[in-house]
């Protein structure tokens, strides 16, 4: 459950990213943050988290509060985050990659977890999870030697290592190639049946987000302009969406657009 | 690509500003020119004299020539007590290093006056030579290796924290970052997204950083700091020049080893 209430952001003097937002995400409900790229949804996904300090408003993660600093942590280890370049420690192994997701959790010793001394425990959940992404057999090859989807698997891994209540994801597959976009996004749908973890994903294309969505947020300009269950969207939504986006195709004409003209 | 620009060659700068740039780099060599006539004044720089040296140069050399090998036996301890120098003075360096290097990485630095503080510390200890630093250590703990040992690591302290902090500040923020998000402290965010990516860099300075120490221990025993480089200065006072020529090629000999060594090393680190 996440309650956004009256959220603003400005970077600099004047630099308006985020205007009033006022959200309630309901806990297993999968919705994507639809917008073209500068709209705010990285900014917005950041703030639920509190990588993103907002200018003003509140922000509740399971009724905590994400703007108490001493309890942020608190909030982060139940928050799994899923970025758009991985964010692995390419030096480190698929499964020390994986076993991040442990290091905030109580059972986890702070001082044994910076040599890398991690409970039989955690490394069996940590195995656990990525056979769910299934690479349990790359477990012990390093990050960098894997692909582009692989490596997002793996950061798929480290969030569910947290058995986290929310999932954010910020654009998982714009980095990607369109049947590895897949294989992230079917992941994250069957993450959330399973295990009644809320996503929240930020996409810039329509065709996936309609397609995986049970809920449509869509942001330009730093406003919310739609938000809407997906099943209940109308043509003249979806056309507005399209008006939305169509600087963004212009924009970011990437090979996912490409692949989906084909398709 | 919307605006299409059209192709067409011109001055990079409009005639006017183009003599002022013109003017601008005159003063600018002629600046210099004067710093090396006026260096060369305070210096007594001379090319007669030189010439006029020449035939002492070559008597000294004359007289150096040929090695004493006699001597060869006597600079085993000295020589081995150089590279005992060297590397507790650079493991020292090292284990100062790393908190002086964190204070002084703008991106983790827990406080803007304890980055400053950092800095301030990692400068100060690169511009007093090891030499100055040997004659205090010298004076505190008296002759020896010790206080050559104490001189290396504080003036090693300098360089390496100075890459280490700017090895830091260059890393790839997105782990550091999806660190942060799974909740992780301060410590874990620094063991496993900052760690890793500056370690082989930091090995790879590290052991540069042993191979010039190796050279400032040769001459360490000149003020008392024990080594090879108080049989070099022994034997100078005393005239004694075919015996300087064979602890010079010995040091040569050592420093090459020492590089190998190194390189070898880097070679299978990286």
């Amino acid at each position: 459950m996440i309650e956004i209430k009256g959220l603003y952001k400005e970077y600099g003097k004047g630099a308006k990213a985020l205007t009033d937002i006022n959200l309630e995400i309901p806990q297993g409900q999968f919705a994507v943050l639809l917008g073209p790229s500068g709209a705010g949804k990285s900014t917005l996904l950041r703030s639920i988290n509190g990588l993103v300090k907002p200018t003003a408003g509140e922000i509740f993660v399971q009724g905590e509060p994400v703007h108490d600093l001493r309890k942020l942590e608190n909030v982060r280890r139940k928050v799994g985050m899923i970025f758009q370049q991985f964010n692995l420690v390419k030096r480190l192994t698929v499964i020390e990659n994986v076993l991040c997701g442990r290091l905030a959790h109580s059972n986890c010793n702070v001082w044994a977890s910076c040599l890398k001394l991690f409970s039989g425990q955690d490394i069996d959940l940590a195995l656990h999870c990525l056979e769910r992404v299934g690479l349990e057999r790359k477990a012990y090859q390093r990050a960098d030697q894997l692909s582009g989807g692989q490596q997002q698997r793996v950061g798929i891994a480290r969030a569910l290592a947290q058995c986290p209540n929310i999932i954010l994801a910020d654009e998982p597959v714009a980095s990607l190639d369109p049947k590895s976009a897949e294989k992230v996004m079917a992941a994250l749908q069957s993450i959330k049946e399973q295990d009644q973890i809320t996503v929240v994903v930020s996409l810039h294309n329509i065709e996936l987000a309609t397609r995986y969505a049970e809920r449509i947020i869509a942001i330009k300009d730093g406003v919310i302009v739609i938000d809407k269950l997906a099943n209940m969207l109308s043509t003249s939504d979806i056309e507005h969406i399209y008006d939305t986006a169509v600087d963004l195709v212009e924009e970011e004409f990437d090979c996912n657009q490409v692949a989906y003209v084909h398709a | 690509m919307r605006k299409l620009t059209c192709f067409s060659f011109r001055l990079s700068v409009p005639w006017r500003s183009g003599a002022m740039v013109t003017m601008k780099r005159l003063v600018l060599i002629l600046f210099i020119v004067v710093v090396y006539i006026w260096s060369a004044a305070g210096t007594h720089l001379s090319i007669s004299e030189l010439v006029k040296g020449l035939p002492q140069l070559a008597d000294i050399i004359g007289r150096m020539l040929p090695p004493n090998l006699e001597i060869l036996p006597r600079l085993v301890n000295p020589t081995i007590e150089t590279l005992q120098i060297s590397i507790w003075g650079t493991t020292l360096a090292i284990f100062f290093t790393i908190p002086f290097g964190l204070l002084a990485a703008r991106n983790i630095s827990p406080h803007p006056l304890l980055y400053k503080f950092g800095r301030f510390v990692l400068n100060a200890t690169r511009s007093i030579s090891e030499l100055i630093f040997a004659l205090v250590f010298v004076a505190a703990v008296g002759l020896g290796p010790f206080p050559g040992v104490l001189a290396l690591a504080f003036h090693s302290v300098g360089m390496l924290g100075k890459f280490l902090a700017d090895s830091i500040e260059n890393i790839d923020p997105g782990p550091v970052e999806a660190l942060l998000a799974t909740g992780a402290n301060k410590w874990q965010v620094i063991a496993y997204a900052i760690v890793p990516q500056v370690l082989p860099e930091f090995i790879t300075l590290c052991l540069y950083r042993w191979e010039l120490n190796f050279r400032s221990a040769t001459i360490l025993g000149i003020v008392g700091g024990g080594g090879i480089g108080f049989e070099l200065i022994t034997s100078m006072r005393l005239f004694m020049y075919p015996d300087m020529t064979t602890i010079l090629i010995v040091i040569l000999g050592m420093v090459s080893v020492v590089d190998y060594i190194s390189s070898y090393v880097r070679s299978k680190i990286l």
